[in-house]
């Protein structure tokens, strides 16, 4: 119960506007063949010889809503965007929306090599549904964001390929709409101007315009997005907020088999000291279903005690056990974390985790672990010093525990995924294991509290260190 | 605010054709575009317009007038002004015809990506083309006002007769544009079109070239009509008669059936091309 509160508090308060986009029951099917497509729809193809892209999708906006669309490619996030800016027809279903829609699906779509940089900019605007009136008005902005006054007269194809992404990209930023579907644009041209762009696309949110952005890209999602709908195959697995989205995704991402199946990290219980708390944990209440419980009860204000409070609790991975690593040198046979329940963590506590390896032979082999954020890149490695006694044990034949602490007020809110990489003595990268074991860091109540902090914090380390402030001397 | 609503039902060509007047934007900067495209990075430029038709009349001429004289068929007007007026209608039927053709798949990325009535892309050929026709029968004008054969009473009527044409090529194009979008078999019947139309068409020949009694066949033929009326309007040629009511009445019909079928397919439009 009190991980639902936890998860609940999380929550971001959605806009309570007036609805402007409405989804119903929309489905999408595409027939393989075109030339057959009429005839399937006269009964003499059967439904097998279509592809469903998307099955069944409902939601509502409000005014001033961001939207998150995140799912593996091919899960019907650009069909949906598609969809709801008209391009492409629903199979069944409806789709109202109010206001004017620009659909971002690509940066520069409309740009032709042969016109200047002048010329592609009206034709770009028009056909983001631009008026020239308004396109005249906002031209010079366009130009000065770009930076590209002195060629906006050539023709594109002599730009190079950055000065080409800036110019598309600083058109897509000034565009006007009230509803704006955006589809991967983020990343483009150099990191100056992503960061200019990034701003830029700040300044349009706040600007109380409805959007809907597809990505994998989980960072740039969460940046922006104040909700989230998670695609897999076509059909919608999650609606609602950012935070318990972004699990479920990462989740049903990492943590499933070949089949598809989702793996689950198993609870395991050893060394109980306060037995009252396990016995409200039974298994049903830790996992995390889509359903959600009414807000009222938020009002307790005690979302955050449970990893607080427990511990000597272990959950033991159940994914990727007996995972051999360099040649049969290593066999990791479970990995845990210690004090936390269902691999939700407080940023204010201290992280144990721990790994039962087999070394089944002699080696030189120095390991590393590495913890990544958000699926994104790895953001911190961690590695025994050589001359260390641990480092020197993990060469020897047999059974070993590892225990591995991250300080307490490291990490920021976030799923963490635990990698072990094996460099040999040279210092070459022999093998390695990612997504070995994964962990979910929330902001405790008490951290939120103490900073007056209710957004998110960027980037995957949260760390307060030292700060000195004194009187400057004149 | 401005509501739209998107089922699976096919909108209403009224409707329809409302949506294109709201993006009437976009078509001109289409148009600008393809028109500027058109003739981008070429030496000779807008020159191009006119070299089509005045090809056409220097090669006409030398066979019809100087090898073969088509002249004792009731050419009431110098031979070369006759076959540039018909040259240059036919080509911009033709250009109409085959530009509109392919103009959904020409510009491919564009309706995969962004939302707009479909219907624009195959219309903005279609002013290109017309603007090339106006600058050929600007020069039509001319050469005719220089030869002296230029006949004010009827010019009047251009804008019309260049509506008529345009009528018929669109009864043509509308519908290969949308049938190309499954079945691009379409694509190559293009050729067929303008290659062995312009022999059924009074483009370097009169219609008088046909005995009286069977002057109702080549006028079944829509383009005899325009051609004729053409000449008519500039070069005061005789007045072809009122077959154009009938090429009117047929051709309306079949691009009012070529749009609902265009509007009818539009969906697909992004899913097939």
């Amino acid at each position: 119960m009190h991980l639902q509160l936890a998860i609940l508090a999380l929550k971001k308060n959605t806009s309570s506007g007036l609805p402007v986009i409405i989804v119903e029951n929309i489905s999408k099917s595409y027939s393989f063949d075109p030339i057959l497509s009429d005839a399937s729809k006269l009964g003499g193809k059967k439904d097998k010889d279509r592809i469903k892209a998307l099955e069944d999708i409902s939601f509502t906006l409000c005014k001033g809503e961001i939207l998150g669309v995140i799912g593996n490619n091919g899960s019907g996030k650009s069909t949906l965007l598609k969809l709801i800016s008209g391009i492409s027809k629903p199979t069944s279903g409806k789709i109202i929306t109010y206001g004017r829609v620009a659909s971002i699906l690509e940066i520069g779509t409309g740009f032709h090599p042969d016109l200047s940089g002048k010329d592609n900019i009206f034709l770009s605007g028009a056909i983001l549904g631009m008026s020239n009136e308004s396109l005249k008005s906002i031209y010079h902005d366009i130009v000065k964001f770009s930076g590209l006054e002195d060629f906006i007269d050539l023709p594109v194809k002599k730009y190079s390929s950055g000065m080409y992404m800036r110019l598309a990209f600083s058109v897509v930023a000034h565009v006007n709409a009230d509803i704006v579907l955006l589809d991967e644009v983020f990343s483009v041209g150099d990191a100056n101007f992503i960061r200019k762009s990034e701003k830029k696309i700040r300044e349009m949110l706040v600007s109380n315009r409805t959007i809907i952005i597809a990505s994998h890209d989980l960072n740039s999602i969460s940046k922006i997005a104040s909700s989230l709908m998670v695609l897999k195959n076509g059909t919608q697995q999650y609606f609602g907020g950012l935070e318990e989205g972004l699990n479920t995704y990462i989740e049903s991402t990492i943590f499933q088999t070949e089949s598809g199946e989702p793996k689950e990290q198993v609870l395991q219980v050893e060394n109980v000291n306060k037995a009252g708390v396990i016995e409200d944990k039974s298994k049903d209440e830790l996992t995390f279903g889509n359903d959600t419980e009414p807000d009222v009860l938020m009002e307790e204000g005690q979302s955050f005690q449970i990893s607080d409070t427990i511990s000597n609790i272990r959950y033991i991975s159940k994914k990727k056990t007996n995972l051999r690593l360099a040649s049969n040198t290593f066999v990791i046979n479970s990995v845990s974390i210690l004090n936390a329940v269902a691999e939700h963590v407080s940023n204010e506590q201290k992280i144990d985790l721990s790994f039962n390896i087999s070394v089944l032979n002699d080696n030189t082999h120095q390991m590393s672990l590495v913890l990544s954020h958000n699926l994104q890149s790895a953001v911190l490695t961690s590695t025994p010093n050589p001359q260390n006694e641990a480092s020197q044990q993990l060469k020897i034949t047999g059974n070993h525990q590892i225990t591995f602490s991250l300080p307490c007020e490291l990490l920021n809110a976030g799923v963490y995924t635990i990698g072990l990489y094996v460099v040999d003595s040279k210092g070459q990268e022999v093998d390695k294991a990612e997504d070995l074991y994964y962990f979910k860091v929330v902001l405790s109540e008490a951290f939120r509290k103490r900073w007056n902090f209710r957004g998110h914090f960027p980037g995957p380390l949260v760390s307060q260190f030292k700060w000195i402030v004194s009187a400057k001397q004149e | 605010m401005q509501k739209r609503e998107i089922t699976s039902e096919t909108p209403k060509l009224a409707h329809y054709l409302r949506q294109v007047w709201l993006f009437r934007g976009l078509l001109l900067n289409l148009t600008r575009r393809n028109l500027k495209v058109k003739y981008a990075q070429t030496y000779l430029g807008i020159v191009w317009v006119l070299l089509q038709p005045l090809t056409g009349m220097v090669i006409f001429t030398l066979f019809f007038s100087g090898i073969f004289d088509l002249s004792s068929f009731g050419i009431e007007v110098p031979y070369y002004l006759f076959a540039y007026s018909g040259y240059a209608t036919w080509i911009y039927a033709v250009y109409v015809i085959q530009s509109a053709g392919t103009a959904l798949v020409q510009d491919e990325t564009l309706i995969k990506k962004s939302y707009f009535p479909k219907l624009i892309l195959p219309l903005s050929r279609t002013l290109v083309g017309l603007v090339d026709y106006i600058i050929s029968l600007a020069v039509l004008v001319v050469m005719a006002g220089f030869s002296g054969d230029l006949k004010l009473y009827w010019i009047w009527t251009l804008p019309l007769v260049i509506l008529i044409t345009t009528i018929v090529a669109w009864s043509v194009a509308f519908w290969l544009a949308a049938l190309t979008i499954r079945f691009r078999d379409f694509v190559h019947l293009i050729p067929y079109l303008i290659n062995f139309g312009i022999w059924l068409s009074p483009v370097f020949y009169p219609a008088t070239i046909i005995p009286a009694h069977l002057s109702f066949l080549i006028y079944m033929n829509p383009m005899a009509a325009v051609v004729e009326l053409t000449r008519w309007s500039i070069l005061g040629t005789a007045f072809p008669g009122f077959h154009f009511i009938w090429v009117i009445l047929a051709c309306s019909g079949l691009l009012l059936a070529g749009l609902h079928y265009f509007v009818r397919v539009e969906d697909e439009i992004a899913d097939y091309v």
